[in-house]
């Protein structure tokens, strides 16, 4: 497997598993006869539990970041506004087109009152969609105009060099704020690494700057610790 | 099937499923047996403190595949052989402490046991082996491993709107801070996010979307023209009562509206707000109960409906958290259902619900309906304007006669469902999900101390925080 299939993996692996989580559940219902209240009786002391050793089961302990804080996180991260940072044919919100598939409800439009328990089958789509687009309009603005997060990094450069130590340490360092503001942590130096490597040429293909900088903000962006908490 | 064929693991609850399906063929044939819509509270006065009874009734599902025609589970099964002498009803507690050290689904866990634990006792796929966690044991009313840092990620999210920014993880962990110090930082954090748009606005209204129930198409800015109502009181109403610490009882005993300034400011309306087209509230206060008395309730429950069977059900639904669709909260009372509309519901396969639901509806039905600026206004003379030969029959609410939906709604939130309810509400949103059996226990603790807490919803958001199943504490 090549480098940049590796990374690719690497950077869907998250959205693999919110595919993975999505199902569904049953309901039944029962229609019994009638009879009489009953009445109270004398009663023998409560049984008690028998507490044993055993392990319990392990309830899930990830929740699903749905929706509007996604969206919040994103553009607050990317210091974007939520309503522009991705619009569906250039109108509409992505955050309000895929709502319900990024795990929201949708109380007026179709009655949904309860959003979905768990992913659905287009929620990486989704996911994938708002993260990628809000990177992009990010690098866009900071290729063109005053830089804002990634103010290191030559953006019009045609390619990055990572063994370049100057070139190097600009990287690490917008890797190093992107993490920060989309993760609220900093990178480990393997996560970094990889980061990095992302700009070396992969099956005759060399990034642009700009690509290596929206596929790093998109690889952070879509985390399984940016997607669940 | 082979000679040497291993017999399967689960062959004793299969053949335990077939005698209950070889019962209730012969009970239909027969005619002579029934589910028993009384057994549910039986059970619960043998198991007081089984969290299936801990502020709700049991559920059919304890002992029923199928309630009409009845079929039973292994545990039903088991109880039909026995219950002894006499009538079912005073049989039926001896008859399940004799089954307390069984093991009816062959799953590992005495049946007594999973009651007590809240699983199906009849179900080998419902089994929780677990012991119940000590009491927090230092000052802080948390338990060891209580993970802060991963708390303090989730109050942001689901009540500031977005998680904490880097700068403000550092400000958490500055001058590396004791558990006490931690606690105090997180929970400063819950009153802050508390306090926030993203809460009071929009997670607020997320919370009550499924009990209030809008219809856009038909609402106060209805696309078509065609309003029925105005459900944004009720969203005011709800958002109102659910912040500043105030009474959550108000939910279902305000007699007030609110009204919402440019700048977010929710404010008391008191009297009635009259209007010509059906945006207004016309019910005079003395008759209201907060919630399940606007104008919209009415409208999307009642509709033209003679007798509202489907707004008392969202009313105890909604509210009380007992669907009865679901079998759930089933307290007959004797002699009904009367069947006063005629709409058949004295059939067997009716009548277990109806004999709860029924009496649970005959204070709503007089209230308006769909009825232009009328609609939810009281009328006693509706009822027997809609229904020939309305003798109006009393009402009850588990267990007891209430006079009016006034009545209704103060037997309501003096009980445990109410806040059970509430802490349920409040759990299902922070977590995404329903609160295992091992953590029933500790959300019980919460939903207790409510009265203790001043009946302030707030206060319950701190304590389901400080929960094991909040804080990642195994």
């Amino acid at each position: 497997m090549s480098t940049h299939a590796r990374n690719v993996l690497a950077v869907l692996a998250p959205s693999a598993l919110l595919a993975l989580l999505c199902g569904c559940g049953a309901e039944e219902s029962f229609l019994p006869p009638v009879l009489p209240r009953s009445t109270p009786v004398e009663l023998p002391p409560p049984h008690e539990v028998a507490c044993e050793t055993a392990t319990p089961p392990t309830p899930e302990t990830l929740i699903w970041k749905r929706a509007d804080p996604l969206a919040a996180d994103v553009a607050l991260a990317l210091s974007l506004e939520p309503d522009t940072m991705c619009l569906e044919l250039g109108v509409l919100p992505c955050v309000e087109a895929e709502h319900v598939a990024l795990g929201g409800s949708d109380p007026l439009g179709t009655g949904l009152y309860t959003p979905p328990a768990r992913p659905g089958l287009t929620t990486p789509n989704a996911v994938d969609r708002l993260v990628l687009a809000a990177c992009a309009e990010r690098v866009d603005r900071d290729a063109t105009g005053p830089a804002v997060v990634l103010t290191e990094t030559d953006l019009a450069a045609a390619s990055l060099d990572p063994d370049d130590a100057t070139t190097r340490a600009a990287m690490e360092a917008d890797a190093r704020s992107l993490h920060r503001r989309l993760l609220a942590r900093d990178p480990s130096s393997d996560e970094l690494t990889l980061l990095i490597d992302l700009a070396r040429p992969a099956d005759g293909l060399t990034p642009t700057a700009r690509e290596w900088a929206t596929l790093t903000c998109f690889a952070i962006g879509t985390r399984t610790d940016n997607l669940f908490f | 099937m082979e000679r040497d064929a291993p017999i399967p693991p689960d062959a004793p609850a299969r053949c335990a499923r077939l005698l209950a399906m070889a019962l209730a063929l012969s009970a239909s044939a027969t005619g002579t047996a029934y589910a028993r819509p009384s057994a549910p509270s039986i059970l619960c006065e043998t198991y007081p403190d089984a969290p299936q009874c801990s502020g709700s009734l049991g559920t059919c599902a304890t002992c029923h595949t199928s309630t009409w025609p009845p079929a039973w589970n292994p545990y039903g099964a088991a109880l039909i052989g026995a219950v002894g002498e006499g009538t079912f009803e005073h049989a039926l507690p001896t008859a399940l402490r004799s089954l307390d050290d069984a093991d009816s689904d062959a799953d590992g866990v005495a049946n007594a046991d999973e009651l007590l634990l809240g699983t199906n006792p009849g179900d080998a796929d419902d089994a929780w082996p677990w012991c119940a966690p000590t009491a927090p044991s230092g000052a802080l009313p948390v338990a060891e491993g209580f993970d802060f840092e991963r708390a303090l990620r989730r109050v942001a999210i689901v009540y500031c709107g977005r998680q904490p920014t880097y700068d403000e993880l550092q400000t958490f962990r500055a001058g590396a801070p004791s558990p006490e110090v931690q606690y105090e930082r997180l929970h400063a954090t819950v009153e802050l996010c508390l306090g926030s748009r993203a809460w009071r606005v929009t997670g607020l209204r997320r919370l009550v979307d499924a009990r209030i129930r809008p219809i856009g198409a038909v609402g106060a800015d209805s696309p078509v023209d065609i309003v029925i109502g105005d459900y944004e009181w009720d969203y005011r109403l709800f958002r109102y009562v659910m912040t500043d610490d105030r009474d959550v009882r108000d939910l279902l005993l305000a007699d007030y509206h609110v009204t919402e300034s440019a700048d977010g400011t929710l404010s008391r309306v008191e009297g009635l707000v009259t209007r010509r087209d059906t945006t207004g509230q016309p019910l005079e206060p003395e008759r209201r109960a907060g919630m399940i008395t606007t104008s919209w309730f009415f409208s999307i429950n009642t509709m033209f409906s003679a007798l509202p069977r489907t707004t008392a059900a969202q009313a105890y639904r909604a509210w009380l958290g007992m669907d009865i669709a679901r079998q759930e909260g089933i307290d007959p009372v004797a002699g009904e259902p009367r069947d006063v509309d005629h709409r058949g519901v004295t059939e067997a396969q009716c009548a277990a619900c109806h004999s709860t639901l029924d009496p649970l509806s005959y204070a709503f039905a007089s209230f308006e309906g769909i009825r232009g600026p009328r609609t939810g206004a009281y009328d006693a003379s509706r009822p027997s304007r809609l229904i020939p030969g309305w003798s109006a029959p009393d009402t009850y609410l588990l267990g007891e006669q209430v006079t009016d939906v006034r009545a209704w709604a103060e037997r309501a939130v003096t009980t445990e469902a109410f806040a059970r309810n509430l802490a349920l509400m409040l759990f299902r949103d922070a977590l995404g999900r329903e609160p295992t059996p091992s953590e029933l226990a500790e959300l019980r603790v919460v939903w207790r101390a409510l009265e203790r807490d001043g009946w302030s919803a707030n206060r319950m958001v701190h304590r389901i925080v400080d929960t094991r199943a909040f804080g990642g504490a195994s």
